[in-house]
């Protein structure tokens, strides 16, 4: 079993197709932190421009590393499913179209120690992603920017509001926040593995997976008390975003936030099961029918 | 008796309602060449792939030496090396790595030196850094015999070796079989469409049509002589043609406008004397009655 999953890895590294998803976030990444660097002064007065009058605030400040790496990862933990996808998807399909996966099947090898190989690459190849994005987000923003405390925006319903979370409480908060998106993003592996049993080329997998997470991302965000209630519960991309919750800190009924909180810890817990019950069903659907699959390829 | 390898029984796999093996069984004896033949869509692949456990039959028993696939597929493969239908390996890793993550697999880590020695034995020498998608179609099946050979098997299954291959690659890979065969002893089952080569390789065959056996037996014995085809070039056609209707041989000749005779073989020499004897010059004759022959005409009466 561990030969194997040196060889997926062996593998997954000397793929090309491999690093498209490193230079993608690093690309992101610092057009980000340039175009902050050059005109961030700006979009925090525009941010802040409601808050001004109640709210005393230290804008140079606020443009952090800590509140750049929050920023970021809003908008890149909605795309690194597909990234992910890119990989994963290609795990049996791929081989499938090179025809080595009835090589490798012909080997003394079970079915289910090639399958929990693949995935646990693919997990690999997915905590190495969030590490390099970690790097890239976090530890180059805070390096550009500075530390400092951070701010929050959030929207609820009709209601927007603005936490501050002090400087010393908000690693924790990230390494916690990078967990849960490793958790999210192995359902997106486990998905792309599935589709990729019954393909005989990549192309397939990767485009439904990609399909099914824009289209349940999509319906996830709209707001309509019928889809909130009878659809939303049963979207797995619901529960994508639930790493925010990390960053919402509860407060003392005068408002003031306390340190080491976590405003919703049952719904992030809730999250987090619903995630690993994703995972554990696709993974049983995806043995079952690869232990039973004929390979004609 | 010779100890057997491979003992199949009522061996069948439908896809719905096609059947794409119905009801085989053979058996295949220890350090022979077995071959298998059968046009496209016979069945072979199904079959070989079920041998390896690549498709469950639907039907049937498999015992691998001497113990029964199903349920001991690990132990059996172990020791099965096989290249099924095109010889495909990772062709974005060198010929070096591909040996090397497959001999993994048998908790083996090669030596570069273990790895260039096997690479020579299949005429690769110097060929291992290369990026397989740079080999040509003959050194990708030069690769996959290597692959075959890592675990040092004793039970080699070859599904169409030589396709794709030149001339020179076809004597290569049928040489290098009848060194397995013949030097190290190992059992080896091909299957092939270029049936000559089958006949000059195999011991024993099988001739498979639209997924049913329809014969078995040893070469030797399934080449009859008294069927061989005898084509005669002469000086003068009409001439012998006249002679041959005036005598016995005409009950031989297959056409009234060549000189082609269905005959044994043994008769050839007589059949040559007689015409000279006459004063017919014989330019040039032609035997044929290869397994390609037999195969086809098997095949043609069932169709």
């Amino acid at each position: 079993m561990r030969s194997l999953l040196a060889i997926e890895l062996f593998k997954i590294s000397k793929r090309p197709r491999t690093f498209i998803s490193f230079a993608a976030i690093s690309a992101i990444v610092l057009i980000f932190q340039f175009a902050f660097k050059a005109d961030g002064e700006n979009y925090m007065n525009l941010m802040l421009q409601g808050v001004n009058d109640s709210f005393q605030l230290n804008k140079v400040n606020a443009l952090n590393g800590y509140f750049m790496c929050y920023i970021i990862l809003n908008t890149l933990l909605v795309q690194v499913p597909i990234l992910v996808a890119l990989v994963a998807g290609d795990a049996i399909s791929g081989e499938a179209n090179m025809g080595t996966l009835r090589l490798l099947l012909s080997k003394p090898v079970y079915r289910h120690e090639i399958l929990w190989a693949k995935f646990l690459a693919s997990i690999a190849y997915t905590l190495v992603l969030l590490v390099w994005m970690a790097l890239f987000s976090l530890g180059l923003s805070v390096l550009i920017f500075g530390s400092g405390d951070m701010l929050v925006f959030r929207v609820a319903g009709e209601v927007s509001q603005i936490m501050q979370i002090s400087s010393d409480d908000i690693l924790w908060r990230y390494l916690a926040a990078f967990g849960y998106a490793a958790i999210a993003l192995t359902v997106i592996v486990s998905l792309a593995i599935f589709f990729s049993l019954f393909a005989e080329n990549s192309i397939g997998p990767i485009i439904i997976t990609i399909c099914i997470v824009l289209v349940f991302t999509i319906v996830s965000n709209m707001n309509i008390p019928i889809i909130d209630i009878h659809v939303k519960p049963y979207l797995f991309t619901s529960y994508l975003v639930g790493w925010k919750g990390f960053f919402y800190i509860a407060t003392t009924p005068e408002g003031v936030p306390i340190k080491g909180s976590i405003e919703d810890l049952r719904s992030i817990k809730n999250s987090v099961l619903i995630l690993l019950a994703h995972i554990g069903v696709l993974q049983t659907l995806t043995w079952y029918f690869f232990k039973r699959k004929d390979i004609l390829s | 008796m010779a100890q057997l390898i491979v003992e199949v029984e009522g061996l069948s796999k439908s896809y719905g309602s096609f059947e794409a093996v119905k009801n085989i069984s053979f058996q295949i004896e220890k350090g022979s060449v077995y071959g298998f033949l059968g046009q496209n869509g016979a069945g072979k692949s199904t079959t070989l792939r079920m041998l390896l456990s690549l498709i469950q039959p639907t039907k049937g028993v498999i015992k691998i030496f001497n113990t029964s696939l199903k349920g001991n597929e690990k132990a059996i493969l172990r020791n099965i090396g096989a290249i099924i239908e095109k010889p495909d390996a990772y062709n974005y890793l060198s010929g070096y790595d591909n040996l090397r993550i497959f001999s993994m697999i048998y908790g083996n880590q090669l030596k570069r030196a273990e790895l260039e020695e096997l690479l020579g034995k299949v005429g690769l020498s110097g060929r291992g850094n290369d990026k397989v998608k740079s080999y040509s179609q003959g050194m990708k099946q030069r690769l996959g015999i290597a692959i075959a050979l890592l675990n040092d098997p004793s039970f080699i299954i070859l599904d169409e070796p030589t396709n794709g291959l030149d001339p020179q690659g076809i004597a290569d890979i049928r040489n290098l079989i009848t060194h397995f065969s013949k030097n190290e002893g190992r059992t080896i089952l091909i299957s092939s469409h270029l049936l000559h080569e089958i006949e000059m390789i195999a011991d024993n065959m099988i001739i498979l049509h639209k997924g049913e056996k329809i014969v078995e037996g040893k070469v030797n014995e399934l080449l009859d002589p008294a069927n061989t085809i005898v084509e005669i070039e002469t000086n003068d056609p009409g001439a012998a043609m006249n002679q041959i209707r005036q005598s016995q041989w005409s009950r031989q000749l297959l056409s009234n406008d060549s000189l082609v005779f269905k005959m044994n073989k043994k008769l050839v020499p007589e059949l040559v004397k007689f015409l000279v004897e006459k004063d017919i010059a014989i330019m040039n004759v032609k035997t044929n009655h290869s397994l390609e022959n037999y195969f086809l005409q098997l095949t043609n009466s069932t169709i």
